[in-house]
């Protein structure tokens, strides 16, 4: 699925994040991704 | 705090039990991390293994409500090119806070309202490489921009409760901005009010936008966007507070024991 318009089209992943077996988010309050763009980090309450 | 690798796998979590309400993250040039912990009342400087460098305010003693005196219920933090702290703050107070990179606290500015200088739920902050500060003035469905003095210079009017505030570092950025969606029952069904991402320029101007409304958990729409991050490739994260939004926004439907709460936006061409 792709959203937006123009110079800001994205395609959809919402399956991104692959959680450990038990794991969900139950919240993400923050995101952010490091300068070296090789990961990215989430603040996130988790029920196991 | 959670770690994945570019494609989404899994590398490590820290800091369970340390965080009571994980808010806000900010990441600095040299890869450190500000975490802002709104029910903890404190900002913390991390390294990405979670060692703490550098801590703000006293972890579970809030300043009194709306006093002004940092914090209560901080909310997100930025960094000015000198490497000056920047926090929002917040949910209990209508105040930014400036502090030096060695954690001094150098002017605080604003007071509740909703003139110039003046928030209703300072959510988000950022500052661009010329200095100019950025605020989530959410509550009064704007963002204002300030000097690195707290001098109002402009404001920007054409948002909705303006919840994410993210800024890819430069001089004259855009900005990827998360509207949190219509919160009062009578406006709940409004379509074009979010939730949504907007893109917009660094004088405010809209030049993009996704995420159909009304609010719902269909692919590519939002429940409550409030933590964006946007990589290198200009890949767009958005983080969701689907849980604490769910009970305004379908009121009628028990809330899911899962519910949503991060989509990945790659971009196409």
């Amino acid at each position: 699925m792709i959203v937006g318009s123009g110079k800001f089209q994205y395609r959809v992943n919402a399956d991104w994040a692959r959680l450990p077996g038990g794991w969900s988010f139950k919240e993400v309050g923050g995101s952010v991704s490091t300068a070296t763009t090789t990961s990215m980090c989430s603040i996130a309450a988790t029920t196991r | 705090m959670m770690i994945f690798d570019r494609d989404g796998t899994f590398l490590r979590s820290w800091g369970e039990g340390q965080y009571p309400r994980a808010h806000g993250v900010h990441m600095a040039p040299d890869d450190t991390m500000f975490l802002t912990d709104d029910g903890g009342h404190f900002v913390r400087q991390v390294t990405l293994d979670g060692k703490v460098l550098l801590e703000l305010g006293v972890p579970g003693k809030p300043a009194p409500y709306m006093s002004g005196e940092p914090f209560h219920r901080c909310t997100h933090t930025a960094l000015s090119p000198q490497g000056d702290i920047y926090v929002s703050d917040g949910y209990g107070n209508s105040r930014v806070h400036k502090y030096s990179p060695d954690g001094k606290l150098l002017m605080s500015w604003g007071e509740p309202g909703t003139g110039e200088g003046e928030f209703n739920i300072v959510h988000n902050i950022c500052c661009d490489a010329d200095g100019w500060v950025y605020v989530a003035d959410r509550e009064n469905h704007r963002v204002q921009v300030f000097d690195g003095k707290g001098k109002y210079e402009t404001q920007w009017q054409n948002l909705h409760r303006p919840c994410g505030l993210c800024m890819p570092y430069a001089h004259k950025p855009i900005f990827y901005v998360g509207e949190v969606g219509p919160a009062a029952a009578v406006s709940r069904d409004i379509p074009n009010l979010g939730p949504r991402v907007n893109i917009v320029d660094h004088q405010g101007k809209l030049i993009g936008r996704f995420g159909d409304t009304p609010a719902g958990t269909e692919l590519g729409k939002f429940l409550a966007p409030h933590g964006l991050a946007v990589d290198s490739r200009g890949d767009v994260y958005v983080g969701e507070m689907s849980w604490t939004g769910w009970p305004q926004i379908f009121p009628d439907t028990p809330r899911p024991a899962h519910i949503r709460c991060l989509q990945k936006f790659e971009k196409v061409g």
